[in-house]
């Protein structure tokens, strides 16, 4: 049993790199890049994600959701901030990097940035087809 | 012989400098003053975060509310791209200027520096001290933020090499000083001698080589999932394998490179360099390789 979590990206204002001055070194006639990007849009897949609380944070229900791997851990956080957020007991600390109540852990170890993104986190730290991401409502590991 | 000159290359690594000039945002620039530029040569491997105190000490008497000094939420851009403070200051210069080391260099890097319109392309800083309505008053904590992130990326590379974070976790009071400390004087010596406990003695037992790839024209990084050692386990992974398996359009061939080439701390690098030395001669100081994807220019045919 599990959900999709559907995560709007928000608008983007400002230029990214691809935009910047990197662009002019790039070989004109180059149909290359767009090969790269259709086989990146091409490995896009579902990611199982299960959900761990640690000590007083709230279950969530379902443990398990999938989320597309484009999107990064920032997206997972604001997902259980959207969540949880009214059902936290404790509520003095704030995520400096998100801005949100909740810190989200991979193997009970280290937070990953909120920038990383999910298919090489998957890649790196999933187990047994899924990101087991523990979180909790103040900072856990430090 | 052989060990002095690999320390001798390690050390001209740690101490690679960008000379950068940093300049307040018009829009965040106090009406009447004068424009300034703080001028200043930072280390590669270090981080924007770090230098900020001083340079918000430089632009006091100019920024347009002096209450925003106390704030922790500005910014940097380089031709309105905002930079990645997360990112060591070198790999930021890399991914963005797209320079060919081989071809000259800019003789410095102008940077803005911006409070106003916090960009969403790039993770954000809530100030530390926004709950209790305090400011910050020690240059420590304006970077307390960053002490953390900079931690969590330590533990995350640790966890590539080792499958845990044990020999971070387990760092005494004083090492664990020591090592911030260390970064934030950029002192090369403390940091090294903390630094490599977390990699075993001998280093084909590094279970991941923690790397990313910046691949600056496709807004994409990538961290490739890779052991030191060939499935035969006899063969050490070369810069070469990794580079054709996970961006095969642009590097076909592991042997030679075609159309683009990778620079970390402003160097080309060769193609047959193995994995373990990659890690021990390029590491940044968060724990992690970064690699940017330069193009090749096409050369003109005929020079007279």
């Amino acid at each position: 049993m599990s959900d999709d979590i559907k995560e709007a990206s928000p608008p983007v204002n400002n230029p990214t790199l691809s935009e910047s001055a990197v662009l002019d070194k790039v070989p004109k006639t180059s149909s290359l890049l767009d090969e790269i990007k259709e086989r990146h849009a091409q490995e896009v897949c579902k990611i199982s994600i299960r959900f761990i609380p640690i000590g007083s944070a709230p279950e969530i229900t379902p443990k398990v959701f999938k989320i597309s791997s484009s999107n990064n851990f920032g997206a997972l956080l604001s997902f259980l901030d959207k969540r949880l957020g009214n059902n936290l007991i404790y509520k003095n600390q704030i995520n400096h990097l998100t801005g949100g109540r909740i810190f989200g852990y991979l193997h009970n170890s280290f937070a990953p940035s909120p920038d990383e993104n999910l298919d090489n986190l998957y890649k790196n730290f999933g187990i047994n087809g899924e990101l087991v991401v523990s979180y909790s409502d103040r900072v856990a590991f430090s | 012989m052989g060990a002095t000159i690999d320390e001798d290359i390690k050390e001209r690594i740690w101490n690679g400098k960008i000379n950068i000039k940093v300049s307040l945002a018009p829009i965040d620039h106090k009406v009447n003053a004068s424009q300034i530029s703080f001028y200043t040569r930072l280390p590669r491997n270090s981080f924007l975060p770090i230098y900020l105190p001083q340079m918000l000490d430089f632009f006091a008497s100019s920024i347009k509310d002096p209450e925003w000094a106390n704030q922790g939420n500005w910014w940097f851009s380089f031709q309105d791209v905002p930079i990645r403070w997360n990112l060591p200051i070198g790999v930021n210069f890399d991914i963005m200027t797209g320079l060919n080391p081989d071809e000259p260099t800019l003789e410095e890097w102008n940077i803005i520096l911006n409070y106003s319109n916090y960009p969403n392309t790039i993770v954000p800083i809530f100030n530390s001290k926004k709950s209790n309505g305090a400011n910050f008053h020690r240059h420590d904590d304006r970077i307390q933020f960053f002490h953390v992130y900079w931690l969590n990326q330590m533990k995350e590379s640790c966890y590539c090499i080792n499958g845990n974070c044990n020999s971070i976790m387990s760092l005494s009071k004083t090492d664990s000083n020591l090592f911030w400390g260390s970064l934030l004087s950029h002192a090369r010596d403390t940091f090294m001698s903390i630094n490599q406990k977390h990699v075993p003695l001998d280093p084909l037992n590094i279970r991941i080589i923690p790397i990313r790839i910046h691949i600056s024209i496709l807004n994409k990084v990538i961290q490739p999932n890779v052991t030191p050692t060939k499935d035969d386990q006899k063969d050490l992974t070369t810069l070469g394998d990794i580079l054709q398996e996970t961006i095969p359009e642009l590097f076909p061939s592991s042997l030679m490179y075609t159309i683009a080439f990778p620079i970390t701390h402003g160097i080309k690098l060769p193609i047959n360099l193995s994995l373990i030395d990659l890690y021990s001669y390029f590491a940044f100081s968060d724990g992690f390789v970064h690699i940017s994807v330069v193009f090749n220019q096409p050369k003109p045919l005929y020079i007279i």
